[in-house]
């Protein structure tokens, strides 16, 4: 191992992650460009069968223990410390997601060598290494130098997440596998008690593709009814603006706008809605917006593409069984 | 003399406990920060005579105002007679009489000494049988109509029986009231008169420039010393729109906090007083409308503490993210929309005549229109009704085009006092440029800070809302009206306007004048009740826990008349936020907001 390029593997619930194959992709770059190896190292609890999945890497290390089935920072670092001991690697790059934020910092402080987070790229001249790396969200770009007059030392570099595309680093193959053993304490500060999944319940308005958005203008709830057939036959949901949701019409995770949701869907249909600047804020990135409002001056017409000057409840059946037959006569449209 | 002497100790002990509290808090008070509040001494002890001798705000609230009034004379008297007693005791061989012994006094003393104890009564039932919102039934308050009644009775059963052991039960019970005073928070009674003396003389001032205040040393003595004068007696939670829309802003417990603050009491010197005593989301909630100082008999200073607070908030950057939002815009591009400065004349597109652009020609009134005027939609339409009002009335005015910035007067209130100043700076900068003689304004909130906040530059400059502008053209019968618009309507003062610059004629001569028939809402005037957008609140997200936002309880306040159809307005935030309301509320069909230019312009036909 000792002056390769080193990859932590992230292994999420029997999943290599995403951000793993980008942080291969670019120690790829690194090996080939220094004509040195690529070794993957993977923690895990009897999952030998996820190395295949690291394929992009000469070869990899595998470290099987009961402790490491799930990647709690502590643990994680005690172990690498230990695959690292008498090994001088160039490089460890570690993805920084919520899980392995930690694990870099505190391998890097139990070994004594620098730790340089937020990297997009990273070249390697002889004894210099030279990391580039983005601060304060994106907004500054930043070179940071590691390197010793005495000779290579290992860096930590935290990789940051689209620094490289996941695909150029994804491939399967038999790897050749190294395992090793490591001795952990059962003394976690951190333990995992349970899963809470998201709630499945509500449409995620942010991936739909057509929306349908009703404001005051619809006058009653009993009209709703009407407006999700529009959204059936757009294939989309029903969301709407703040006096809707305040009303009580809609519950709270359909609202778009300054206070609820901000969507770019590929069609935004607005019914009823004035168009106060709060709502557009929420909504004025969509792909192709058709509002239909009776108020011909309604600021909702200034964002819109198409417009329609009426009575909602009026366009509304209209429009849906327009698009209705148009389905019809084009099914494969 | 057996007497003298215990009176001798009994009074040197109770002095010594009041004095050593008093000296106290008087060291405290030293500690904090200086504000100079000896101007004008005349008409401060004016505000005195009014508020304290006569209980001009205490009596807003007629029942217990009327009674607490009695029980502050019967309690002047008393104390008078008391001390008068106290010198006679204390000096036997003074060649003076007993207090009871001059004929007037004895008189004052009976009459009110029962007109004293059926106020008592009535303060009793009140608190006890029909005891009104935000008033707490504390031992405190018990303990002191206790005294109260026990200083009254003894004194009337001393004179009509003439027992010498009721005049003793009589002085004791005073000390012991004195010695307690200042524990209690009836320490009002005596710090009243130097709260209202030392009351700011111009409403809804912006405290001097600091760097906010959360310790004891970091407040205004004035400030610190609202907590000493607050009564508790809820009028501010009553009046408070924050409070009763059910925000987590109460400015009472506020002034109990301060109190607890001044004692010493709530973690020594305050060093978790912004955040832990006081929560940010208090300290957020204030729309800054005034009501709460409008109605404080002591006339404490509740807005200007908590723009205190917020300056210390936003020094720590801890706030509402749209706030943030609002004031990075405000930064950048002079506007809390984020909308190019150059789009800021955007509207007068729509006008079929130009508007003169002040930097480049002379103008008579030069407008100020304002953020929301500018740049918001629903707004546009009276904005553009103003301008054709002053164009049909030959008024000779120009704008600043895209020199204009946001006034700062928000900003100022939500505690970003830098950014206030630079806003300041670039308006000042363009009023330099332009050539006019006054400026007119469509907008209240932008009303206050330039005609109170901006220093005058060329001199003495004029600021006027465009209703005193409208109401002068009326009287002047300069107003090119052709017909009379007969119908009902109902009109909302805006705080800036009303209750900050007490302007609340012109725009109603106004409405006379057009024909209306105004009907006024329950809460006019000084009691008008805020849209909820001041103060910077129009730029925050409302908490996810209220009861009812307080422009949808304006707007159903409105609608309650009976035949009105439409609710005048005259600030921009208000049309935003009441037109907000209607919809809200599901009102759209039964209640129209307009600007009041917009009738105007129907009436000059």
């Amino acid at each position: 191992m000792t002056g390769s390029i080193c990859v932590l593997a992230e292994q999420w619930r029997g999943r290599i992650s995403e951000v793993t194959y980008e942080a291969l992709a670019l120690g790829r770059e690194v090996a080939d460009r220094g004509g040195v190896q690529l070794t993957a190292i993977l923690t895990g609890c009897n999952c030998r069968e996820m190395t295949r999945m690291l394929g992009a890497a000469d070869s990899v290390v595998y470290v099987d223990h009961a402790l490491l089935a799930e990647m709690v920072p502590q643990t994680c670092a005690d172990a690498l410390v230990q695959v690292f001991a008498g090994a001088r690697p160039r490089v460890l790059l570690v993805p920084l997601t919520n899980i392995s934020l930690g694990i870099g910092t505190l391998v890097g402080i139990r070994m004594g060598v620098p730790v340089i987070n937020f990297c997009k790229d990273v070249t390697i001249s002889g004894d210099r290494l030279e990391a580039h790396c983005v601060m304060y969200g994106g907004k500054i770009e930043a070179t940071v130098e590691a390197g010793a007059p005495s000779g290579p030392q290992p860096a930590v570099l935290g990789l940051w997440p689209g620094a490289r595309t996941a695909d150029k680093g994804r491939a399967e193959r038999d790897v050749p596998v190294t395992d090793m053993p490591v001795v952990l304490d059962d003394a976690r500060a951190i333990r995992l008690c349970r899963y809470i999944e998201p709630e499945a319940g509500d449409v995620d308005l942010t991936k739909e593709e057509a929306l349908v958005a009703v404001g005051r203008g619809v006058q009653d709830r009993g009209n709703l009814p009407l407006v999700e057939e529009l959204a059936k036959a757009l294939g989309g949901a029903v969301c709407g603006s703040r006096p809707v949701i305040d009303q009580g019409w809609l519950p709270l995770s359909r609202q778009i706008g300054k206070s609820g949701l901000t969507v770019k869907p590929k069609l935004y249909v607005a019914l009823g809605i004035s168009g106060a600047p709060e709502h557009v804020e929420g909504m004025k990135d969509a792909g192709l917006i058709v509002a239909v409002n009776s108020d011909a001056h309604a600021p909702i017409f200034s964002v819109a593409h198409y417009g329609i000057v009426g009575d909602v409840l009026e366009t509304l059946p209209a429009l849906t069984a327009a698009i209705e037959a148009r389905k019809a006569a084009a099914p494969h449209a | 003399m057996p007497d003298a002497l215990h009176l001798w100790i009994l009074t040197l002990a109770a002095f010594s406990l009041f004095g050593y509290r008093v000296a106290r808090y008087i060291k405290t008070l030293a500690a904090a920060r200086a504000e100079n509040r000896w101007d004008h001494p005349g008409q401060r002890l004016k505000m005195v005579l009014v508020q304290v001798a006569g209980g001009r705000r205490l009596i807003e609230e007629p029942l217990i105002g009327v009674a607490h009034l009695v029980i502050f004379w019967a309690f002047v008297f008393f104390a008078a007679s008391f001390f008068w007693d106290l010198v006679r005791g204390l000096f036997p061989f003074l060649p003076i009489p007993f207090a009871d012994q001059v004929l007037w006094m004895r008189v004052a003393l009976e009459v009110f000494g029962v007109l004293g104890l059926v106020a008592l009564a009535v303060a009793a039932a009140r608190r006890y049988l029909f005891p009104p919102a935000r008033l707490e039934k504390s031992t405190d308050a018990s303990i002191i109509l206790g005294l109260i009644a026990i200083v009254l009775l003894s004194s009337l059963a001393f004179q009509w029986r003439g027992r010498r052991a009721m005049w003793w039960v009589h002085m004791v019970t005073v000390l012991g009231f004195l010695a307690y005073l200042p524990y209690s928070k009836h320490l009002h009674l005596l710090a009243a008169p130097f709260s209202v003396f030392f009351a700011s003389l111009r409403r809804g001032s912006v405290p001097a420039v600091s760097p906010g205040a959360s310790r004891r040393e970091e407040f205004t003595w004035r400030q610190l010393f609202s907590g000493l004068a607050c009564a508790e007696c809820g009028r501010c939670d009553r009046s408070c729109p924050s409070f009763q829309g059910g925000f987590a802003l109460s400015p009472k417990m506020l002034m109990h906090h301060l109190k607890e603050l001044v004692r010493g009491t709530e973690d020594g010197t305050g060093g978790n007083f912004v955040g832990q005593v006081v929560k940010r989301e208090e300290i957020w909630a204030c729309t800054t409308c005034l009501a709460c100082m409008e109605r404080c008999p002591v006339m404490n200073e509740h807005v200007p503490v908590l723009i205190e607070m917020r300056r210390r908030l936003v020094g720590e950057g801890d706030m509402d993210k749209s706030l943030q939002e609002a004031l990075k815009n405000l930064n950048r591009y002079g506007n809390s929309f984020g909308a190019p400065p150059r789009a800021r004349a955007k509207w007068a597109q729509q006008l079929d005549f130009p508007i003169k652009d002040a930097r480049k020609e002379p103008v008579q009134y030069l407008w100020f229109v304002g953020d929301y005027a500018s740049y918001d939609p629903r707004v546009n339409a009276a904005t553009c009704a103003a301008a054709r009002v002053f164009h049909k009335a030959g008024l000779d005015f120009g704008i600043l085009g895209d020199s204009e910035q946001n006034s700062g007067n928000d900003v100022r209130l939500a505690g970003e006092e830098g950014l206030y100043e630079s806003l300041q700076e670039k308006n000042l900068k363009a009023f330099g440029r332009a050539r006019f003689q006054e400026i007119i304004t469509t907008d209240p909130h932008s009303f206050q800070v330039l005609t109170h906040e901006y220093p005058a530059t060329n001199g003495a400059r004029t600021v006027r809302h465009h209703t005193q502008l409208l109401s002068d053209l009326v009287l002047r019968s300069e107003l090119p009206l052709r017909k009379k618009l007969r119908m009902r309507v109902t009109y909302h003062d805006p705080c800036y306007l009303g209750r900050y610059n007490a302007i609340f004629n012109a725009p109603r001569r106004v409405l006379a004048a057009l024909g209306l028939d105004l009907v006024e809402m329950p809460r006019n005037r000084t009691y008008s009740y805020c849209c909820g957008a001041g103060g910077g609140r129009i730029w925050m997200e409302d908490p996810p826990i209220f009861n009812e936002r307080p422009a949808v309880s304006r707007v159903n306040e409105a609608a309650a008349l009976s035949g009105v159809h439409t609710l005048v307005v005259v600030c921009p935030k208000d049309l935003v936020m009441f037109q907000d309301a209607t919809k809200t509320a599901g009102l759209e069909n039964r209640l129209e907001v307009k600007e009041l230019s917009e009738l105007v312009e129907q009436a000059m036909g």
